[in-house]
């Protein structure tokens, strides 16, 4: 296997290694100001965008490596399609966000790009130690970029209390970790789930124990109660940027681990654990979705709302066995886009307002269109209003719940769709129905009537991205599901 | 004869008293330290586990914690010093301008 293929298997990761190694020369030779750090995003969304062409054109050129430990299936596939775009986006919101930063232009898209490598590598792990080091190069990143705005006292706490919390969890993980190779043997997905085949059912105390633990630490990743605490603050106090990365991509990466662990080697424990997750899962939407009710910080009222959402995500989970699966790739699919819209909306906004307050929105209507339709468009998709993409996520989602025999969940799920939309349509409210605030900022064209935020070419055709993918994946969503579906029959049980 | 047993119970005991010290700490630093005890009662109960099971994956795993705790704590310190150059304090009451 070794001489022919097997160096195509890690296009992807060498790809963006290579990219941030580039990035990182570049930051090196060009004098440190807003332009180099907007050429480098540049560079890295085109070369993002390459390796999403390349990845594309590899469909069904599966195979594993290192022993088993690195897997590219079906699944692998999917999580790295997703992370690229997740990637993609963030690349052009940290492109826009530049003027916001004091110092270190290029190094935040160089931490983009690692934490890429990671969530790249996290998709194909097959092995709790790869899963491990992945996580940890994602999570790394992740709080160095929280706290990146140094000025900003709010952007440090973010990040200390990000990295407390994240250290936490990584411990948690490696102490479970250590119970799970003890009554097993092997940190190795196959190898434990071909150990505990041969051994009668009861699973024994440790391993549950260790799983227990592995559970929560992927729960604080994809803020689900009781590790949600972290969330909405986190979601306030990083730049903007970031908080679209975390929102798009370090939930994805939590399922994208959870999703391979219950194929593999949770799938014993299966049973057990979609009880647990059906608990989860109805006490993340009800927390989430009642907390963003009184939020009047945009960011923040997204932290909960993203909250809920893994709620959502927990269903499929839950009702693994029943389409769960596939309902749960496709309900991230839409949610990456309809995330997008709206973050892409915020920078946008607040690269004129300096404000994240959902009072600042007032009028946008009138001052930007486009901006508003983006944001409309976002938060009916969140929300789950019928011809959006979100609609059919939700509804293929508690479907699969329905079809698993979990009425109730099912009943929670939908009534918290009503919460989400009061609270969405009190967002629309202030952009559509509310006059504009008096401009008291420079730069507002007497003229024009209105400090409209001016858009450039890229961020209008960007906007139109999320716009088009949000009506695509609601509209005609065949060729998606059966893409879904298609995955996991690629992917190696 | 000292066996598997004895290891795991000083590495539970280890992660207890991270764990309570992480959640009764109003220090950021202690906090940190309390972080560090539990990664290594987790590296304890590694290197025990994989010299009862005669299996090296297991020490393997416990060097790559190692790597991976020094460099959370690297970027962990100079976040506390950052605040600290700030705030003029290593608190937690130091972090309450966002709500908790």
């Amino acid at each position: 296997m070794w001489p022919s293929g097997v160096l195509s298997l890690f296009g992807t990761e060498i790809g963006l290694v290579f990219l941030s190694l580039g990035c990182l020369v570049l930051d090196i030779f060009l004098p440190s100001d807003k332009k180099k750090g907007k050429l480098l995003a540049s560079v890295g969304m085109a070369g993002v965008a390459a390796l999403f062409v390349h990845l594309c054109c590899q469909w069904g050129h599966f195979g594993s490596a290192f022993g088993g430990s690195f897997s590219q299936d079906g699944l692998a596939f999917f999580f790295k399609l997703l992370f690229l775009l997740a990637g993609f986006f963030t690349l052009f919101m940290a492109g826009e966000y530049q003027h916001h930063l004091e110092r270190g232009h290029g190094e935040f898209i160089l931490l983009i790009l690692l934490g890429l490598t990671g969530l790249s590598f996290l998709a194909s792990a097959a092995d709790f130690l790869l899963l491990f080091v992945s996580i940890e190069t994602l999570t790394i990143s992740l709080y160095i970029m929280t706290a990146y705005l140094r000025g900003r006292k709010t952007s440090v706490e973010a990040g200390l209390k990000y990295l407390i919390l994240g250290a936490l969890s990584t411990a948690l993980f490696l102490y479970g970790l250590s119970f799970i190779y003890g009554s097993t043997g092997s940190t190795s997905y196959a190898e434990i789930s071909r150990k505990l085949a041969g051994q009668a059912l009861p699973l024994s105390p440790p391993f549950l124990f260790g799983v227990a633990l592995v559970v929560s630490s992927l729960g604080f990743k994809i803020a689900s109660v009781p590790f949600q605490l972290w969330t909405p603050d986190i979601y306030e106090g990083a730049p903007t940027p970031v908080t679209a990365y975390l929102a798009m991509a370090s939930k994805a990466a939590g399922f994208a681990a959870l999703t391979r662990l219950m194929l593999t080697a949770f799938g014993p424990a299966q049973e057990l654990l979609a009880l647990l997750f059906a608990i989860l899962a109805a006490l993340t939407l009800l927390y989430g979705n009642l907390g963003a009710i009184p939020q009047t910080n945009i960011k923040r009222l997204l932290g909960y709302s993203s909250i809920g959402h893994a709620g959502y995500l927990l269903v499929g989970l839950a009702a693994f066995s029943h389409a769960g699966k596939e309902a749960l790739l496709f309900y991230l699919l839409s949610y990456l886009f309809s995330t997008a819209g709206a973050f892409l909306v915020i920078v946008a906004v607040s690269s004129r307002l300096e404000t994240d307050e959902i009072s600042g929105y007032a009028g946008l209507s009138q001052k930007s269109p486009l901006l508003a339709a983006g944001m409309l468009l976002a938060l009916l998709s969140l929300a789950g209003v019928p011809p959006l993409g979100g609609f059919f996520a939700k509804f293929y989602l508690l479907w699969a719940g329905m079809r698993a025999g979990l009425l109730w969940l099912v009943v929670i799920g939908a009534l918290n769709v009503i919460t989400s939309l009061y609270y969405s349509l009190k967002i629309v409210k202030v952009m559509y129905l509310d006059p504009p605030t008096p401009p008291s900022f420079d730069g507002a064209s007497p003229s024009s009537g209105g400090a409209g935020p001016e858009l450039t070419v890229n961020q209008k055709a960007i906007q139109y991205l999320t716009i088009a993918g949000i009506l695509v994946l609601g509209i005609w969503q065949g060729p998606f599901v059966r893409f879904v579906e298609q995955v996991f029959v690629l992917t190696v049980h | 004869m000292i066996g598997l047993h004895h290891y795991l119970v000083v590495s539970a005991i280890l992660f207890s008293v991270g764990l309570v010290g992480m959640l009764t700490r109003r220090n950021i630093l202690m906090i940190l330290l309390s972080i560090e005890l539990i990664l290594n009662s987790a590296n304890l109960s590694f290197v025990a586990f994989s010299a009862f099971l005669g299996d090296l994956s297991g020490q393997a795993v416990v060097f790559f914690t190692m790597i991976v705790a020094a460099a959370e704590v690297a970027v962990g310190l100079s976040l506390v010093i950052l605040l600290y150059r700030r705030q003029h304090t290593t608190g937690v009451k130091a972090m309450e301008t966002l709500k908790w």
